[in-house]
């Protein structure tokens, strides 16, 4: 089979992704930061209240006052965190939309077409 | 629900340490740590599989991404590689939730078991490139079908792409192991997300018992991600090769009984 160089096809680093991949590096960061504080609280209020943490299943469930402030931390905080690699997948678009690499674009582009797919025949 | 109340006093603390260890595993090898969290769970702590397997999946982004966000910092993860095997293995994800009744999950069990020594063996005795770098990657064919197939097989066998992905990239496809791992630790954190949320719907997830897990399991990936720089290759391979095998012991036993 015939050998691919990565210069030709899948560089290990171009220097013009170089700056968003530190911006994604942050991105990831963040996202799993502040779902840690949120779920730190949760867990911490819900051991201190004595009662188990409840995670809603539909949004009329939101808003049905069966969930206290710990039960809405916890599901903020898990929602963030389910949401975070996602959202990172969305963000390497313009990443490499900016770099001119329009095959990459497609296949972040397919990605989250196929997540979508996914989510809809679950 | 259930078992959310356990997570106070001791139990708590050993389930931080179970995210602690397997995060920071799963940072240095690029697997998510399902395969070690699941039965620890279900035996140990007598969780339900669909709830363990709901709370491994919050465990494996927490390590992946947090792990990511390093490698990314630091270039060593190739992006576009880990974009295209990305692509496959949730096209083979969403493919395998179609087709997973169909398929015979007890004879690929066994398969996969039996497969998994000739990779033990090669991570062990074959030689591969140490440092990233200028160099090649091959057989990128054999790298899609191979994600494709860790995607499909992933629900069915329950588990991750990485025991897949990481042994196909450093021996198949020329990718250097640490590279590898970072790169694999990119892709996982989709492929569970796409997941979780199936699970959530459902009311399996029980955050009283993933809470403590993920704090561990971030704390976890940020030593393994600092580890990785520092430990060898080869001491890498031979902890993917741990795992594996025990992997592929489990995946015999279960399928045969």
């Amino acid at each position: 089979m015939k050998e691919t160089t990565r210069e030709e096809a899948l560089p290990l680093q171009r220097p013009s992704t170089e700056a968003g991949e530190v911006a994604l590096s942050f991105l990831l960061r963040g996202g799993v930061f502040a779902a840690a504080i949120l779920l730190g609280f949760a867990w911490a209020g819900s051991l201190m209240a004595g009662k188990p943490l409840q995670v809603p299943t539909s949004f009329a469930q939101l808003g049905s006052g069966e969930m206290d402030l710990w039960d809405h931390l916890g599901a903020a905080g898990a929602l963030t965190l389910g949401a975070t690699p996602i959202v990172r997948v969305a963000f390497t678009i313009p990443l490499f939309a900016r770099a001119g690499e329009r095959l990459q674009v497609w296949v972040a582009l397919g990605v989250l077409l196929l997540l979508g797919v996914g989510a809809f025949f679950a | 629900m259930t078992f959310a109340l356990l997570t106070a006093g001791g139990a708590g603390a050993l389930l931080v340490l179970l995210g602690l260890a397997t995060g920071c595993l799963g940072a240095l090898v690029g697997i998510g740590g399902g395969v070690i969290i699941v039965p620890i769970l279900s035996l140990g702590f007598g969780v339900p599989m669909s709830s363990a397997v709901a709370t491994s999946l919050v465990c494996v982004i927490a390590s992946s991404s947090g792990a990511a966000s390093a490698y990314l910092r630091d270039h060593l993860v190739d992006l576009r590689l880990g974009m295209q095997l990305e692509l496959f293995t949730v096209a083979g994800a969403v493919a395998g939730a179609f087709f997973a009744p169909l398929l015979p999950a007890a004879f690929l069990q066994v398969l996969f078991g039996a497969m998994s020594l000739p990779v033990v063996h090669g991570l062990l005795w074959r030689p591969a490139p140490e440092l990233p770098g200028p160099g090649t990657v091959r057989h990128l064919p054999f790298g899609y079908a191979a994600s494709f197939g860790a995607g499909a097989l992933s629900g069915t066998l329950g588990i991750g792409g990485g025991p897949i992905k990481v042994p196909v990239m450093t021996l198949v496809m020329g990718v250097p192991f640490k590279v590898a791992a970072a790169t694999s630790n990119l892709m996982i954190g989709v492929t569970a997300a796409a997941s979780v949320f199936i699970y959530w719907s459902r009311g399996l997830l029980d955050l009283g018992l993933a809470a403590p897990i993920v704090l561990g399991a971030l704390v976890g990936s940020a030593l393994g991600a600092r580890l990785l720089p520092r430990v060898s290759s080869r001491v890498l391979r031979w902890m993917l090769a741990l795992v594996l095998l025990y992997l592929g012991v489990q995946m015999i036993v279960r399928g045969l009984a």
